[in-house]
């Protein structure tokens, strides 16, 4: 799988972008990229992406870029454009020339094990932020600890700890200072009429 | 709660902002713009004042800020703020703070809990970005740093290390002490029980085994007590009174002992008696000692008539002169040789009184000579000396006397002149009489001279005539003496011929009473061993079981005896003793099995004891360990609680939110967990390689862009991390030191915050096109968004003025989708 295929398989998948139509049209003025994309619902991202072979001129891919600006422009249009470049390594002042009108991702051709979590971290900006669950419902300490403790554990000590934690370490010394008294006691008192 | 806006704010003479503003904030991105000074952060601290009545990061240093809030010369001033809608039931919508110089008012809409949870997690100051990593990263506080704090109450772990720390008492017996002060009792009451305890059983071992010894010495001394050819045995099952009774009736060893001692000294007496009996040699032939009786008896009286009679005359002869002489009782020899001393000595007397009559009776004759000499020649001097001048030596004297008293020649005397004389002077004169005188005295004392020693002689020849007189035999005494001594020179001649004869009339003598005295004696033995027999035999028979005919000897029967009773006795005593012995280590043994069996039931007592406290032990460690494995389990789930949710969501975001603003960065910040349980929860700051792989601290692995962006999104994390209780999101622009790159990066992100996440996003910008840019980035993107941006500027007055503007979704047709 070519970077630009994982590129557009991560936006279309994880983003909800859409392709557009090769060529498609500003206005009535056609744009020929490798692709483009739109996002889906609460945005509206245009995403084009230029893949860098061994005929292509920055030159050309600089003045397709700004074309496409300035159409927009034209048009009021506010789509805010990425422009993605895969495989080969745009020149600095080609980048610097594209950042000018839109936001540059020049991911070129990550390779090894992690070429797709390096190309899906170039795309993250264009991703929607996963909403966490919850913490609270990641926190139930007393399901997890009776779920760790056996049930031999359980029991009035473990019962009566468990009712102490909320009130604090003093609280859970408490109980275990008294369930040992209990038992020294009993010794002791036994011992009582010897002593 | 989701969707609750900010939705209005008035300020008045606060700070930077002179006069009125009023800054709508009813849109889900709110821009502001305004040039460095124009007063924009001032619009953001009255956000946070009318929101919670102060300002954090000021706060810290101390209420002094308020005095400085008013703008310059206005006197005083307000600030109003609103919302759409209560952000959770029952809470304010409004807030308010009326401030001047010497005045604070606030009435802030937020409660404190939810005002520091606003100050803390949904408004970034400026000021604060700057320093966050350090501030989360203070590890030198320890568990109260802020990062920490953070963990902590986002987690919720406070009950859990309420059960984690309460239960650490669990863990070490000291502490067990410390928390139960009775424990320390038990304890040491369990450390004597065992101490006593270990005492006991050293001390039933130690009895046991000397039990054990005593009985093998008991064995050992029953086995020398042999009797019936089996020795008795003591075993562990032995009756042991009944078996002293036993023993001690077994053989009355008193009695038998004494009975022996008896026998022993009756027959040491008898051996002594016998033994007293004269020699037994003697007696064997009674006859010939009769016979030599009688033989010695004729011999001595056939020498007495013969011999012993002419030695008796002899003797009696001389016994007639010596009656004192030893009689002949005394031994013929010794009367003998008594009367032959005498009868020599005598004769020689009278031989000596004889020489001395003879040599006297010469002497006489001499000294009578010697007289008649002297005696004449004292008559003839006597004439000479009558004839000489008596005194002419007298006169001599007086003629010298004269001499000097001569004057001339006339005399002294006379004075008559001596020269008339005409004979020489009268001086030579008297000198020639004086001479004449000298001379003349000269003679007459010689011949007195020898007159005296004529005299003297005449004495002493006197003297000795008388001495030798007396030396003179009488003629009667001179016959006498002659015949005596012839006599007993005669007798002692004899006497001395008689001594063989002496010595035999001794020896017979001898002979006779020693045969006598033989023959008496075997006689008188006789008697005694006759009588002394029956007894020997009797008690032999006792002793021996045998006659003593059966020996060669009375002497080695008693031998024999006497060595066989003193064997029985030996045996006897050592029997004895080795009752009293056996006896007493009977005792020995019976009072030392009671006494294993006293240390028994008393470490049996010890014992029970031990193990009433052991079950209290058993049941404090039972607690102990279910507390430790509760505590243990805390830990776990508490390990296991922090590890999900950084894992799977707080580095998660962090991670996510960095890339999206630094896509090439290599190294990822990332909170490091503890690692391993049973630590606190104390995360720290540290980067990961893309890879996987840890690395240093943020502060070491990261460009100064990439650390603030480190910081931004690490407070965006914790923002999104929390549960929401305001959708509320106050910037204040961050991105005063971010490149090109990362501000398009960062616009996209707040897009995705405000439209992705619903935060209502209030954002702070300084910079023209950045404003302009975010503008454009944030416009509303789908029906119901909304931007409004606010222009701060200020008129010519020097009043502020601030330039709303509202922004809504268009459908964009630009590109034909």
């Amino acid at each position: 799988m070519s970077t630009t295929d994982r590129v557009l398989d991560i936006l279309v998948r994880e983003g909800g972008y859409r392709e557009l139509p090769k060529p498609f049209k500003v206005g009535s003025i056609p744009f020929d990229f490798t692709h483009a994309l739109v996002a889906g619902e609460r945005a509206n991202d245009l995403v084009i992406v230029i893949e860098l072979k061994g005929d292509t001129f920055d030159d050309g891919v600089i003045r397709k870029i700004m074309a496409l600006t300035r159409a927009l422009d034209v048009m009021r249009s506010k789509r805010p454009v990425t422009a993605v470049l895969t495989s080969g390594q745009p020149g600095t002042e080609t980048v610097q020339s594209i950042s000018r009108v839109c936001r540059v991702l020049p991911i070129g051709a990550p390779t090894g094990p992690y070429a797709t979590s390096a190309v899906r971290d170039w795309l993250s900006v264009l991703l929607p932020l996963t909403q966490q669950p919850s913490f609270e419902t990641l926190l139930d300490w007393e399901a997890d600890l009776s779920a760790t403790t056996t049930a031999s554990m359980e029991g009035e000590f473990m019962e009566a700890l468990i009712d102490a934690a909320p009130r604090g370490k003093e609280a859970v010394e408490t109980v275990l200072a008294d369930t040992i008294t209990k038992s020294v006691d009993a010794a002791i008192t036994d011992e009582g009429d010897e002593e | 709660m989701n969707g609750v806006r900010l939705k209005n704010l008035v300020v008045e003479n606060f700070r930077s902002l002179r006069g009125k503003v009023v800054i709508p904030l009813d849109a889900q991105v709110v821009l502001i713009h305004g040039t460095n000074g124009m007063g924009k952060t001032s619009v953001l601290s009255a956000l946070e004042l009318g929101l919670t009545g102060k300002i954090a990061h000021l706060a810290n240093e101390g209420p002094r800020y308020q005095s400085y809030l008013t703008t310059l010369d206005s006197g005083g001033g307000a600030i109003s703020l609103t919302t759409t809608a209560p952000h959770t039931e029952g809470a304010a919508i409004a807030g308010a703070l009326t401030f001047s110089d010497d005045t604070f008012l606030p009435k802030p809409l937020l409660d404190a809990d939810n005002a520091r949870f606003f100050a803390e997690r949904c408004y970034l100051p400026q000021a604060t970005l700057g320093r966050l990593l350090e501030l989360y990263d203070d590890q030198k506080t320890g568990t109260t740093s802020p990062l920490t704090l953070f963990v902590k109450e986002l987690l919720g772990l406070d009950p859990l290390d309420a059960l984690i720390d309460g239960l650490e008492h669990a863990f070490n017996v000291t502490r067990v002490r410390k928390l139960v002060p009775d424990f320390r009792r038990l304890e040491a009451y369990k450390t004597s029980l065992d101490e006593e305890r270990r005492r006991k059983d050293q001390a039933i071992v130690e009895a046991t085994k000397a039990a054990r010894e005593r009985l093998d010495q008991l064995n050992e001394t029953l086995s020398t007590l042999v009797r019936e050819g089996t020795a008795p045995i003591v075993t562990e099952a032995t009756n042991l009174s009944q078996f002293k009774t036993e023993l001690a009736a077994t053989g009355n060893a008193d009695q038998q002992l004494t009975h022996l001692n008896r026998t022993r000294s009756e027959l040491r007496g008898l051996q002594e008696r016998w033994r007293s009996l004269p020699s037994q040699e003697s007696s064997r032939d009674q006859a010939d000692r009769e016979r030599a009786d009688l033989a010695a008896a004729d011999a001595l009286a056939n020498w007495r008539s013969t011999r012993g009679n002419i030695l008796e005359d002899a003797i009696n002869a001389v016994r007639a002169l010596f009656s004192d002489l030893p009689s002949l009782e005394d031994g013929y020899e010794k009367a003998r040789s008594e009367a032959q001393r005498r009868a020599q000595a005598e004769a020689d007397r009278c031989g000596r009184l004889l020489a001395a009559h003879v040599t006297a009776s010469a002497q006489v004759e001499i000294l009578n000579a010697t007289v008649q000499r002297a005696s004449t020649r004292i008559d003839e001097l006597n004439r000479d000396l009558s004839g000489a001048a008596k005194d002419a030596k007298t006169l001599a004297n007086a003629l010298a006397g004269v001499v000097p008293h001569i004057d001339g020649e006339t005399c002294p005397v006379c004075s008559r002149n001596y020269a008339e004389l005409d004979a020489g002077p009268l001086s030579a004169h008297v000198a020639a009489k004086i001479a004449s005188l000298t001379s003349e005295a000269g003679r007459l004392q010689s011949l007195a001279a020898a007159r005296a020693e004529e005299s003297s002689r005449l004495a002493s020849a006197q003297r000795d005539l008388l001495a030798a007189a007396n030396g003179q035999l009488s003629a009667e005494d001179h016959v006498e003496l002659t015949v005596r001594q012839a006599k007993m020179t005669n007798l002692a001649l004899r006497l001395s011929e008689l001594k063989d004869a002496a010595a035999e009339g001794n020896m017979l003598i001898a002979n006779a009473a020693t045969a006598r005295q033989a023959l008496v004696a075997a006689r008188r033995r006789d008697e005694l061993s006759i009588s002394l027999l029956p007894e020997i035999e009797t008690m032999v028979q006792a002793v021996l079981q045998q006659s003593s005919s059966n020996f060669e000897s009375i002497d080695l029967v008693l031998a024999e005896a006497l060595r066989a009773l003193e064997d029985r006795l030996a045996e006897a005593e050592r029997v004895a003793s080795v009752k009293i012995k056996a006896s007493s280590e009977l005792d020995t043994r019976i009072r030392g099995l009671a006494e294993i069996a006293t240390l028994r039931s008393d470490r049996d007592a010890t014992l029970a004891r031990i193990q009433a406290l052991d079950t209290a032990f058993k049941e404090i460690d039972a607690t102990r360990g279910n507390a430790k494995k509760i505590a243990e389990a805390a830990d776990k789930v508490r390990s296991g609680i922090v590890t999900k949710v950084f894992n799977t969501s707080l580095n998660k975001v962090w991670r996510d939110l960095f890339v999206r603003l630094a896509p090439s960065e290599q190294f990822v910040p990332a909170f490091r967990l503890p690692i391993g349980s049973g630590g606190k929860v104390e995360a720290v700051l540290e980067t990961l390689h893309r890879s996987g792989k840890a690395s240093g601290s943020p502060g070491a692995m990261l460009s100064q862009g990439n650390l603030n962006t480190a910081a931004l999104t690490l407070f965006l994390a914790l923002h999104l991390s929390v549960p929401v209780r305001m959708p509320w999101l106050i910037l204040d622009d961050p991105v005063q030191s971010m490149d090109d790159v990362h501000i398009a990066q960062f616009a996209a992100l707040l897009r995705s915050l405000s439209k992705g996440m619903n935060r209502q996003v209030v954002i702070a910008v300084h910079e023209r096109a950045l404003f302009d840019y975010l503008s454009l980035e944030l416009s509303p993107a789908f029906p119901g968004d909304s931007l409004i941006t606010v222009e701060i500027t200020r008129n010519f007055d020097g009043e502020t003025v601030a330039k709303p503007r509202a922004f809504t979704f268009e459908d964009d047709r630009a590109i034909a989708a």
